[in-house]
């Protein structure tokens, strides 16, 4: 150890590297368990809400630090839900682009023709629940989320298939890409009790994506699960009878909130007054998520730290420069027992480079009393 | 029979504004550390607590502290030393800086392209030995560490430090005549100089194109003793 006034030079066995996994509930504030599911209406009053719907766990019309949890989206590989280019030239054909664009990022091989699903189950629409990235850092945890889903079926619990026991991590947790999503749960004493991982007609519920923090679902298993209210094809007619959507997201939604989870709305469009309209088809999802009124997940990530042991020996850092320290007229301690007894207190531990820049600052909670018969041990810990 | 203490105090450090520059560019490393007491004031050590002497040092060690700042500038200003291992020997060391100013109350002023000079031979770390203020020298090898708060009043050449990525290390190469263009200034504007044996000299030339005057400080400190004198400088426009 090199003491030289007032450097100390590190040794190697002074510092320790540790890579530390970091696991915080995953909703703003870092709670672990969204109950509330608000939407913005100024998101839904712009076009991209026929895409996808923002979710926030505060009412963002009213509250300006409401952050995105996550979007709801739903896709239809022929694109059912959005207005054909016959009925509509200006037709962005919105559940055909999310349903392509979730089978790009998700597949492995995106040039599969659809999502299959575990029992065999092609599934030409999808839900897709999108994690924003800054809640979920580097990972959904794998094995600790929970989503109910709320319908004319009752209560129904989702997790994923990982069997995470808890407290102990599965082999290939980390690695794999993609889980399966099942019905089950995760507070049992003994970890993960899944209780189904297909619905009566033996379809897989979905997928988890848990680097990317995504969770594709099955419609087809989850409304024969759950049980939405079926949307009769033709119309147009109005929401509460279960057709056809003819107004805004705004407007549908105004309606739709107050009803139980609609099934998406596949058939062909009928239109009103020659205009057509997108379906909103993320709707029924999005309600049976606020009937549930629970979605329960964690973030995760590794963070490097450096740990610093500093070590104060009995005759190092008992004099101080501090101007209250020193008599200055007389050049000594201004306090007389500190002549022959110097003491001094800690507040601040500084981390220098070689050219000797300050390049790291910890603070103590309180001052440490540092003098000839005290030795100090502190151990300093930056993240990265 | 009581537990022994094993308590190991365990403090989270942040990164500076010159450390996450430093890890930005890849040149990020920690090799030494120092303690400093900021925040402290001693007067608040009581010797004559009617409690006795476990009481004398109660209100400091009971002081809530704050977190830390990460500004290189603001944080360790009064640095814990080692008395002992640079024989000081109970004397309190004290920066004499007459070489510059002999008055650093009021702020030293300089126009464009007027100099500052630090020369290790001229900057004296001395104590006050017989007790009637008088300054001696020290008698020891010393270092000088020169922090300008705000590098942009100023262009710099010499004295040993780090310097942007792509920036030439002017300390190294040629301490004298180097210059640096100022997209190479650190994004922080804290530049750090030591004054070596080898590099014992730091020139500061008021910057010609400023177009607003600056006012900022400059911290010199002894690398062993810590002896610490802060002072302001302007540099007009």
């Amino acid at each position: 150890m090199a003491h030289d006034g007032i450097f100390h030079t590190i040794e190697g066995n002074e510092i320790v590297v540790k890579n530390v996994e970091v696991t915080t509930g995953l909703w703003s504030g870092d709670t672990g368990s969204l109950v509330t599911f608000e939407t913005s209406n100024t998101q839904l009053g712009k076009n991209n809400s026929k895409y996808f719907l923002n979710v926030y766990k505060d009412d963002p019309d009213s509250d300006s630090t409401a952050e995105v949890q996550f979007s709801l989206a739903y896709g239809h590989v022929s694109g059912a839900g959005s207005p054909t280019l016959t009925q509509d030239d200006a037709s962005t054909l919105a559940t055909k682009a999310v349903y392509f664009q979730f089978k790009n990022a998700l597949l492995d091989n995106p040039e599969d023709s659809v999502f299959a699903f575990s029992g065999s189950a092609n599934s030409d629409d999808i839900y897709a629940i999108s994690i924003a990235r800054s809640r979920f850092k580097s990972i959904v945890d794998p094995g600790n989320w929970v989503l109910k889903l709320s319908g004319s079926n009752g209560v129904f619990t989702f997790i994923d298939d990982s069997n995470q026991t808890l407290g102990l991590r599965a082999d290939g947790v980390r690695t794999g890409n993609r889980f399966g999503v099942v019905s089950g749960s995760i507070s049992s004493a003994n970890g993960t009790v899944i209780e189904s991982s297909v619905d009566s007609n033996s379809e897989g519920y979905g997928w988890f994506y848990p680097q990317k923090g995504i969770i594709i679902l099955n419609p087809s298993a989850i409304i024969n699960t759950v049980g939405f209210t079926a949307r009769a094809t033709g119309g147009p007619g109005d929401v509460t009878a279960g057709q056809e959507n003819t107004g805004s997201a705004t407007a549908f939604t105004t309606i739709a909130d107050t009803i139980a989870p609609l099934e998406p709305f596949t058939g062909s469009l009928v239109g009103n007054g020659g205009n057509y309209y997108d379906q909103y088809n993320w709707h029924g999802l999005y309600r049976s998520m606020v009937l549930g009124a629970d979605f329960q997940a964690r973030s995760a990530e590794y963070v490097s730290s450096e740990h610093f042991f500093i070590r104060v020996a009995s005759d190092q850092a008992n004099d101080s420069n501090n101007p209250t320290w020193i008599d200055e007229t007389t050049g000594t301690p201004s306090i007389e027992e500190f002549q022959y007894d110097p003491k001094t207190f800690i507040t601040t531990v500084g981390l220098y480079n070689d050219s000797n820049e300050l390049v790291a600052v910890a603070k103590l909670s309180r001052p440490l009393e540092k003098s000839q018969t005290k030795e100090a041990l502190i151990r300093v810990r930056l993240d990265f | 029979m009581a537990y022994l203490d094993n308590t190991v105090i365990t403090v989270d450090a942040v990164l500076t504004k010159l450390g996450r520059e430093r890890l930005s560019q890849g040149t990020f490393q920690i090799t030494k550390w120092a303690l400093s007491d900021d925040e402290v004031d001693y007067s608040l050590y009581n010797a004559a607590h009617p409690l006795g002497s476990d009481y004398y040092s109660n209100i400091i060690e009971s002081m809530p502290v704050l977190e830390a700042i990460p500004d290189e500038t603001q944080a360790m200003r009064y640095k814990l030393y080692t008395s002992n291992a640079i024989q000081l020997d109970g004397r309190i060391p004290e920066l004499d800086l007459s070489d510059i100013s002999t008055d650093f109350t009021t702020a030293l002023v300089y126009n464009g392209g007027q100099s500052l000079i630090f020369d290790r031979s001229t900057i004296k770390t001395k104590t006050r030995t017989n007790n009637n203020g008088d300054l001696t020298t020290l008698g020891i090898d010393e270092d000088y560490v020169i922090t300008l708060f705000n590098e942009r009043a100023f262009d710099a050449i010499g004295g040993e430090g780090l310097v942007g990525v792509s920036g030439p290390n002017f300390g190294a190469a040629d301490p004298f005549t180097t210059s640096r263009a100022s997209t190479n200034r650190n994004a922080s504007n804290t530049l750090v100089r030591t004054l070596t044996e080898d590099l014992p000299r730091l020139t500061l030339t008021a910057r010609e194109d400023l177009t607003s005057t600056i006012t900022t400080k400059i911290r010199v400190f002894g690398a062993k003793t810590g002896a610490t004198k802060t002072f302001t400088v302007t540099v007009n426009s």
